[in-house]
C-alpha cells in the first residue's frame, strides 16, 4: 500500500533518475516536493489519530480527524488535480506549479486545518482514559529497535534519532528542516506522540516554506541514465524511510530496479511490541505501527 | 471536566456533513480536469500524438478507424489533453463517470464522446438493495488510494451511512462486493472466495483504473488486469483513484437514490 505515500515514492524515482542522468531538478521543483511530502505526512499522520481514537472507542477526535486528513488530502490536489499528489513529481521536476496566488489560498487553508487538527487532538491527549489505554502497551526497547533496524516514527517513537531528512538530507531539506521528533517510551502512546509533534512540525515547516518559495524553472533537462552505474535515493515518507535503488547496463537500461518500503523494517517492530500483551490491544499496537502488507513485499 | 468540554467543542462545530445530493455537490479541485470527452471527428488524418503519451495505452487509433479512449484504462494524467493539436480531447471537469457496462467508458465515436452514465439496478434489485446495501471491501493488490477514499465515505462529511450503505468485516454480511486493484495471481483465489461466499442475489463494483483493467499493471504476468475476469462486474468507477464524489456518485445513481433525491 504505497498509495497513500504517492509523494515519497515518487520523489524517491525521480531522485534516482535524475542522479542516475547526472543532474538535478530545479530548485523550485524541489521545493514544491518538499510541501507535497509534508502535506502527504499532515494527512497520513492526522488519519492516523483519528483512527487511533476510534481504536479506543473515542469518537470525537475520530470524527474531527476523519474529516480534517480529507482537508489535507485536498490541498495536494490544490497543487495537482490530485489527492494523492498523483502526476505531480515527474524525473527532471515538477508537473505542476504553486502559484504565489495559490500558494496564499493553501496557506490559509492549512492554518484552519492545522488549528482544528491541534483542538481535535487536544481533546484526545487531554482524556486520561485514553493516556491511560495507551501508555506501557506495545513497548518496543531502544535495545530491540537498534537491533532490528527500525525506521521511521516507529524508530523515533523508541527514542532513536532516525529521520531521513535529518540523516541524509537531499532535495529542499539539505536547506530547510524541521526538528526530528523523538519521544521515549517505545510504546503505543509514544508513537501517537510522534504523530503528534510532526503535525506540529510539518505545519510550521510547511508554513515557512510556503512564504519562502524558491524562484525559477519548474522541469530541467534529463539526459539519459549513466551506463553500468547504481543509484540510491533516500526520502522520509510518513511511516519512514522510503528507499529505491537502481543498477543500469552497459545501454543505460534498468538491470535491476528495487523499492524498499518502510513497511519491510516494520513488521518485526509489531511482533515485538505484541509480545505479552492481551488480544484486546492488537488494534491499537497495530494501527499504532499502520503499516503496509504489500510494503513488505516490494 | 474534559467530558462536557469535548462535548461543548463537538457542539460547537455543528453538523459537518454536506448537502449533496440534496444541495449542490462539492467542487472537485480546479486542476482535477474531472471526466474525459473525445470528439473524434475533430481528429486529422494521420494524427496520433494522443497514442504513445497514455501511460496505460487506454488510447487506440487504428487504420481508418476513429480515435477510441478507454476511459476504463485511463490514469487521467492528461498528457493527451495536453498534446491533442485539433482539441479533440478535452476534459470536463464533470464527475459522473461510474457506468454498468465495461464498452460504456470507450470514447470517440459519434454519439460516444461521453461516458454513457450508469442506470440504476432493476426494480427487484432496488428494492432489495436501494434502502440498505452491505458491501466487503475486497483489496486485490491495491495500493491503498482508491481505498482510502473509498473510505473517506464513512466519514462525517460524506456519511455513507445516510444513504444506507455500510462496509461490513465479512462477505457472509454483505450484499455486494467493492473490488480495488488489478487483481494480483495472489488475490486471485481469496477474491473467488469471497464472492462465492456472499448471498446471492449480489453486485459487484470494480472501482479504479486498476480493478476495471489492469491500471498502470496492464499485461503484467501476475496480474488479471481487473476483477472481470475473476467475477461478473455490475458497475464501473473510473479514476485513478476516482475522486470520493465520483464513487459517491457511482453508488447512489446504482441504487436509483440520486432521482429520488434531487436538488432542492
Amino acid at each position: 500500500m504505497v498509495g497513500d505515500a504517492t509523494i515519497a515514492h515518487a520523489t524517491a524515482d525521480a531522485t534516482l533518475m535524475e542522479s542516475l542522468s547526472g543532474t538535478e531538478a530545479p530548485l523550485r521543483a524541489q521545493w514544491l516536493r518538499a510541501i507535497a511530502l509534508e502535506l502527504e505526512r499532515l494527512a497520513n499522520h492526522t488519519g492516523d489519530m483519528g483512527a487511533l481514537a476510534g481504536d479506543v472507542a473515542f469518537l470525537p477526535t475520530q470524527a474531527a480527524c476523519g474529516k480534517l486528513r480529507g482537508d489535507y488530502l485536498n490541498l495536494t490536489a490544490l497543487i495537482c488535480g490530485n489527492r494523492f499528489g498523483r502526476g505531480l513529481v515527474r524525473p527532471g521536476g515538477c508537473r505542476h506549479d504553486l502559484e504565489p496566488e495559490r500558494a496564499m489560498q493553501m496557506t490559509e487553508r492549512l492554518k484552519t486545518a492545522l488549528a482544528d487538527t491541534e483542538q481535535a487532538v487536544a481533546w484526545f491527549w487531554n482524556a486520561a482514559s485514553v493516556r491511560a489505554r495507551f501508555e506501557d502497551v506495545g513497548v518496543v526497547f531502544p535495545a530491540q529497535a537498534a537491533e532490528i533496524g527500525l525506521v521511521g516514527l516507529a524508530a523515533r517513537a523508541c527514542g532513536l534519532v532516525r529521520d531521513v531528512r535529518y540523516d541524509h538530507p537531499a532535495g529542499w531539506y539539505r536547506f530547510a528542516q524541521a526538528p526530528v521528533a523523538v519521544w521515549p517510551g517505545g510504546d503505543v502512546f509514544a508513537r501517537a506522540r510522534v504523530r503528534s509533534l510532526e503535525i506540529q512540525r510539518s505545519g510550521e515547516f510547511l508554513l515557512e516554506q510556503l512564504a519562502s518559495a524558491a524562484d525559477g524553472d519548474l522541469r530541467g533537462e534529463l539526459p539519459p541514465p549513466a551506463r553500468d552505474t547504481l543509484a540510491v535515493a533516500l526520502v522520509e515518507g510518513w511511516r519512514g524511510e522510503v528507499c529505491h535503488v537502481a543498477l543500469t547496463d552497459s545501454a543505460g537500461r534498468f538491470r535491476r530496479y528495487k523499492i524498499i518500503d518502510r513497511s519491510f523494517h516494520n513488521w518485526t517492530g509489531l511482533a515485538l511490541a505484541l509480545r505479552g500483551t492481551a488480544i484486546s490491544d492488537f488494534p491499537i499496537c497495530n494501527k499504532s505501527f499502520n503499516l503496509s502488507y504489500c510494503g513488505f513485499d516490494l | 471536566m474534559f467530558v462536557i468540554d469535548t462535548i461543548a467543542h463537538r457542539l460547537k462545530r455543528g453538523c459537518e456533513t454536506m448537502a449533496y445530493p440534496e444541495g449542490s455537490a462539492p467542487a472537485l479541485p480546479d486542476r482535477h480536469g474531472g471526466a474525459l470527452k473525445v470528439d473524434a471527428s475533430k481528429c486529422t488524418d494521420g494524427c496520433n500524438a494522443c497514442v504513445p503519451v497514455c501511460p496505460t495505452q487506454a488510447i487506440t487509433r487504428p487504420d481508418g478507424r476513429p480515435v477510441a479512449l478507454d476511459l476504463g484504462r485511463c490514469i487521467f494524467c492528461a498528457a493527451c489533453v495536453e498534446i491533442c493539436p485539433p482539441k479533440a480531447i478535452t476534459q470536463t471537469g464533470d464527475h459522473r463517470m461510474a457506468v454498468r457496462r465495461r464498452e460504456d467508458l470507450v470514447l470517440g465515436d459519434s454519439g460516444k464522446q461521453q461516458v454513457r452514465l450508469a442506470a440504476a439496478l432493476d426494480e427487484k434489485l432496488r428494492k432489495l438493495f436501494g434502502r440498505s446495501l452491505r458491501l466487503r471491501q475486497v483489496s486485490a493488490g491495491g495500493c491503498a488510494a482508491c481505498e482510502a477514499d473509498t473510505n473517506v465515505l464513512g466519514t462525517i462529511g460524506w456519511d455513507l451511512a445516510r444513504f444506507g450503505i455500510q462496509f461490513v468485516a465479512s462477505p457472509r454480511h454483505a450484499d455486494g462486493l467493492l473490488i480495488t486493484g488489478p487483481v494480483s495471481k495472489g488475490m486471485e483465489l481469496a477474491l473467488k472466495k469471497t464472492y462465492d461466499a456472499v448471498a446471492a442475489p449480489k453486485i459487484v463494483i470494480a472501482v479504479g483504473a486498476c480493478a476495471i483493467a489492469g491500471g498502470p499493471f496492464i499485461g503484467h504476468a501476475q496480474h488479471h488486469d481487473g476483477a472481470s475476469a475473476i467475477v461478473p462486474v455490475d458497475l464501473f468507477i473510473p479514476g485513478c483513484p476516482p475522486h470520493p464524489l465520483t464513487i459517491l456518485d457511482g453508488l447512489l445513481r446504482l441504487l436509483g437514490t440520486l432521482e429520488k433525491r434531487q436538488p432542492r
